[in-house]
């Protein structure tokens, strides 16, 4: 039985990877938003990404997800679940 | 004949953008993931997400602060980036004001947008980022 609740991921996690990319031009917040400005002479629509803490240095499931899969850490997300969060395939672990 | 859906009212002393006055549709919906909310501006193609109801309003606000401050320090200027996802000077008398518009020969387009909440902002401030990285 999957477990309805989906663990959040640091946002630390989430910025070192985002920033490994080094396809990045800069970053700044507002409120809860982070936003990463891509590289490039494309409209900013199409390079920035934002982040948004719900809870203080927290990033949702799906935003997680979303952002892993675009910038090629999902690997890495995975076993972070595993390991930090006792999360796998799509539940919790027995302890 | 065309219809005004949205618009953004740009105020600026000298070359700093100080403010805008803006009005555009938004959605929003629960997240199948957990009790989060989904919001979403096509407008402006921006997506965000909120924890509740009440901080909805905050996620819009912050989403359009970061993207005039995205647009400003690493675009081409409000103006131009809005141009660039189809927003149309609409000026009367030289005020900085952009708009969606629609028009009437895209019937599905005008009834789309008008399923959407609207976002009313008289005076969205959009002060100096601050620069965590």
């Amino acid at each position: 039985m999957p477990d309805p609740f989906y663990p959040e991921v640091d946002f630390s996690f989430i910025e070192q990877h985002l920033k490994a990319t080094e396809k990045f031009e800069g970053y700044f917040s507002v409120g809860q938003t982070k936003t990463f400005v891509l590289k490039g002479k494309q409209a900013i629509h199409k390079r920035t990404i934002r982040i948004r803490e719900l809870s203080p240095g927290k990033v949702c499931y799906e935003q997680a997800t979303g952002l892993a899969a675009r910038f090629g850490f999902i690997g890495a997300l995975l076993a972070w679940f595993e390991a930090i969060k006792n999360w796998k395939e799509g539940g919790y672990k027995e302890p | 004949m065309k219809t005004i859906e949205a618009n953004i009212e740009i105020t600026r002393e000298g070359d700093k953008l100080v403010s805008i006055s803006v009005s555009m549709p938004v959605w929003s919906k629960e997240s199948e993931f957990d009790r989060n909310i989904l919001v979403q501006l096509p407008l402006l193609n921006i997506d965000t997400v909120a924890s509740d109801e009440k901080d909805t309003e905050f996620a819009i606000k912050e989403a359009i602060q970061s993207f005039c401050i995205a647009s400003e320090k690493f675009g081409e200027g409000v103006e131009r980036e809005l141009q660039a996802l189809g927003w149309k000077q609409v000026d009367q008398k030289g005020n900085h004001v952009l708009g969606f518009c629609v028009s009437e020969t895209d019937e599905l387009l005008d009834r789309l947008l008008q399923t959407g909440d609207s976002y009313v902002n008289p005076k969205l401030e959009i002060a100096e980022e601050s620069v965590y990285a």
